[in-house]
């Protein structure tokens, strides 16, 4: 009887011993909550890939971008290579807790190879260093393991996917690296008339590539939302004229030739209609042209300079800068019912607005002294704050995923374009043309 | 015999009793019957001489008869002599029964009076004996009720006396009882306080080492927080609302032994960022006292990007 009951015990406790050891006994924890983290570059490590090749090791064309396309964006920092003591290629060879203490929290790891001169192909993984305990490996650490095949011109477009690639892994967002700039260029070369350009390059103001040429002046870039069209306004026949260039074969199209002013063309997120300033009916107010039916439509009816109009993401209303309250402020208008109100308080002079894609900020260019800046304001609370410091700057253009200003800025008495990360966190300058470079717009994403 | 009518009862009794007086009968009349046998046996007493048959001389024979008449004669004689003795005495004898009767009447006559007399004298003597008696009765009722009554008072002194006592001997017992209690309770709330402070005490330095635990568990719980606080990098654009949980396992040391998802936030990046964010906070800043590190051997951290302390 006696002997039973101890059988009996031990293999309850037995049982008792393997149950707690496959379910999680959350009854027994300590519950915690945390409510506040940083906000801080994610460090991360970028192992130099391996080359097996004939010819010139690709990789020094790939990594200093992938590394400044991420480090730029303020979101990434790269330890030094000189503190690397592995060198892994694949994720088999990836030592997890190795990386955990040199304190990384991500790898980007890849190979080349090249089996015939200028074209190469490409494998890249994404480690993620905390997926779980080493020891237990609960889950894979690989995020995404990729490979592609490119021709040697096409180097800095992988190394811009690639980025991209890593970028949305590890933040959510979308990346921007492969996204492209309009701007316009303005050269007085010595002794000869000014040159006006109107200029496409990447992101990262590479690859700049000249769309259009005019010696009479070419304003206002603006990008359709399908990145194939930029409208823009041209002096060319010594009045503003709306015209329409395709970024691809550069054909042209004029769009908008009314009495009087003719400018700051904006997009409507389908794309079918294009805003704009008219003072065709005595004073510039904001206008709506259809692109098909060639239906133009008065939007504001004001006594007052209304301009630089630009649509919500919804399309259902438009921001513009206006002097109808005695300073330049930026208003905003209800496509369907006309209704104007006003949205900056803060600051003596606002104007240039754009809306984020997620609608909740406003991007503009802003002055509370004598100094312009551009800002941001919080369109929910109402609370702004500077992204740009020290210099001029104005023209601000939002990148399609929100987290990258673009702007003109100056040095040294030239124009340049600068770059601001919307949380702060980096500043940026695009390396200077020759001449000035004004009035930035920055691309949709590539669709 | 209980369940027996009365009827049955009776004839019982009825039955023995006739039994009982047959046999009696019969043992009487036996009796009887042997007493007469017995009687009858007697009387032929003096017939019991046995004659024997012998051949004798005729000389002899008339000696013989002349002795025999002789003494017949004599005999008669006797008898007659006796006889009138006899009548003698019996004259003499009732006349000695007269007298003795006379006598005796007058005896009786006498006694009598004497009888009376000393009966007189006696109902005298018993009335003074009484009287006296009774006086001797009152006196020593007398006495004997102011004995009483003496014997009483003393009684009842005594009783008095005694009770007095016995009420002085209670009252001192009660003066002492009620000291005895008093120092019983006096003893008792000593006791009691003593004890009372006793687990007073014992509760303070349980409820001092549960505060204790509590003020190290707390501190501790805010060294872990804060540990992975410092380490939480949370993702641009993440929806503060947003909540991932998480089950942390913790080894001796701090060890981070393993780190799950409980419940997700629903993205990815920030469920990633909570998870690395543990650890990197590894080894975690756990107590030393195993008493208080077994309760941070696993723990249910619920994080949320409310807020951000920029670095």
């Amino acid at each position: 009887m006696k002997n039973s009951y101890i059988v009996q015990k031990i293999t309850a406790i037995l049982l008792l011993c393997t149950a707690s050891f496959l379910t999680v006994p959350v009854q027994a924890a300590i519950s915690l909550e945390l409510t506040q983290g940083i906000e801080a570059a994610m460090p991360i490590a970028l192992i130099p890939f391996n080359y097996d090749g004939m010819g010139q090791d690709p990789s020094g064309e790939l990594m200093p971008v992938i590394k400044a396309d991420l480090q730029n964006s303020g979101q990434f920092k790269f330890i030094d290579i000189n503190d690397m003591a592995k060198f892994p290629h694949t994720v088999a060879e990836v030592n997890l807790d190795y990386w955990r203490r040199l304190g990384v929290d991500a790898l980007v790891i890849g190979r080349i190879y090249s089996s015939s001169p200028g074209t190469y192909q490409v494998d890249v993984s994404l480690v993620n260093a905390f997926s779980g305990d080493s020891r237990f490996a609960t889950q894979s650490p690989l995020l995404f393991s990729k490979t592609f095949t490119v021709s040697q011109a096409n180097l800095r477009q992988l190394a811009h996917h690639i980025s991209d690639l890593v970028y949305e892994n590890l933040t959510g967002i979308r990346g921007i690296f492969s996204t492209r700039i309009a701007y316009i260029l303005e050269q007085r070369p010595a002794g000869k008339p000014p040159v006006y350009k109107l200029e496409v390059a990447d992101a990262d103001g590479y690859n700049p590539q000249a769309l259009l040429v005019s010696n009479q002046p070419i304003m206002s870039p603006s990008w359709s939302p399908d990145g194939k069209q930029i409208a823009y306004v041209s002096f060319e026949k010594r009045r503003a004229q709306i015209y329409l260039v395709d970024v691809v074969t550069g054909r042209r199209t004029l769009v908008a030739s009314y009495p009087g002013i003719n400018g700051a063309p904006a997009w409507s997120p389908d794309g079918k209609k294009l805003a704009m300033v008219l003072s065709k009916d005595g004073h510039p107010n904001i206008y709506m042209l259809d692109l098909d039916t060639k239906k133009l439509t008065q939007l504001t009816r004001s006594w007052s300079i209304d301009t630089e109009p630009s649509w919500s993401p919804d399309g259902k209303s438009i921001v513009f800068t206006s002097d109808r309250g005695g300073s330049p402020q930026i208003y905003q208008l209800d496509v369907a019912t006309r209704a104007v109100k006003r949205l900056t308080f803060t600051g003596n002079y606002n104007a240039k607005p754009a809306i984020s894609a997620d609608g909740r900020q406003l991007v503009m260019m802003h002055r509370e002294g004598k100094q312009f800046a551009v800002a941001e304001q919080n369109l929910t609370n109402g609370r702004v704050s500077t992204l740009t410091r020290g210099g001029y700057a104005e023209s601000p253009s939002l990148a399609p995923n929100g987290t990258m200003v673009l702007y003109a800025t100056d040095q040294d008495g030239q124009g340049i374009l600068g770059m601001s990360s919307t949380d702060g966190r980096v500043q940026l300058k695009l390396p200077a043309r020759e001449g000035d470079v004004r009035e930035p717009a920055w691309s949709p994403f590539a669709s | 015999m209980l369940g027996l009518g009365a009827s049955y009862r009776r004839s019982f009794w009825l039955s023995l009793l006739i039994h009982g007086g047959v046999l009696l009968l019969a043992l009487v009349s036996l009796d009887t019957t042997m007493h007469h046998a017995f009687t009858a046996q007697k009387k032929p007493q003096d017939n019991v001489n046995i004659v024997e048959a012998v051949s004798v001389n005729q000389a002899d024979v008339e000696k013989q008869i002349q002795a025999i008449k002789h003494r017949e004669e004599q005999k008669r004689q006797a008898v007659l002599a006796k006889q009138r003795a006899a009548a003698k005495a019996k004259r003499e004898r009732e006349a000695e029964i007269k007298r003795q009767a006379e006598l005796k009447k007058q005896r009786a006559r006498e006694a009598a009076a004497r009888k009376a007399a000393a009966a007189k004298a006696a109902a005298e003597k018993k009335r003074l004996a009484e009287l006296k008696k009774k006086e001797e009765a009152r006196k020593q009722a007398e006495a004997e009720k102011q004995r009483l009554a003496a014997q009483e008072k003393a009684r009842k002194a005594k009783a008095a006396a005694e009770a007095k006592r016995k009420a002085e001997l209670a009252k001192q017992q009660e003066a002492e009882r009620q000291k005895q209690l008093a120092e019983q309770k006096r003893k008792d709330e000593l006791q009691k306080q003593l004890q009372a402070q006793l687990e007073a005490e014992q509760r303070a330095r349980a409820e001092a080492r549960a505060r204790w635990l509590n003020a190290e568990v707390d501190k501790y719980k805010g060294m872990i927080l804060r540990s992975i606080s410092q380490r939480w990098l949370i993702p641009d654009r993440t929806n503060p609302e947003q909540t991932v949980r998480l089950f942390i396992r913790i080894g001796p040391g701090g060890i981070v032994l393993d780190v799950r998802l409980l419940s997700s936030s629903g993205d990815p990046v920030l469920d990633r960022s909570a998870i690395a964010a543990v650890y990197k906070a590894a080894p975690l800043p756990v107590p030393e006292q195993d008493e208080v590190f077994d309760k941070f051997r696993e723990l249910d951290l619920t994080m949320r990007p409310e807020s951000v302390m920029n670095s």
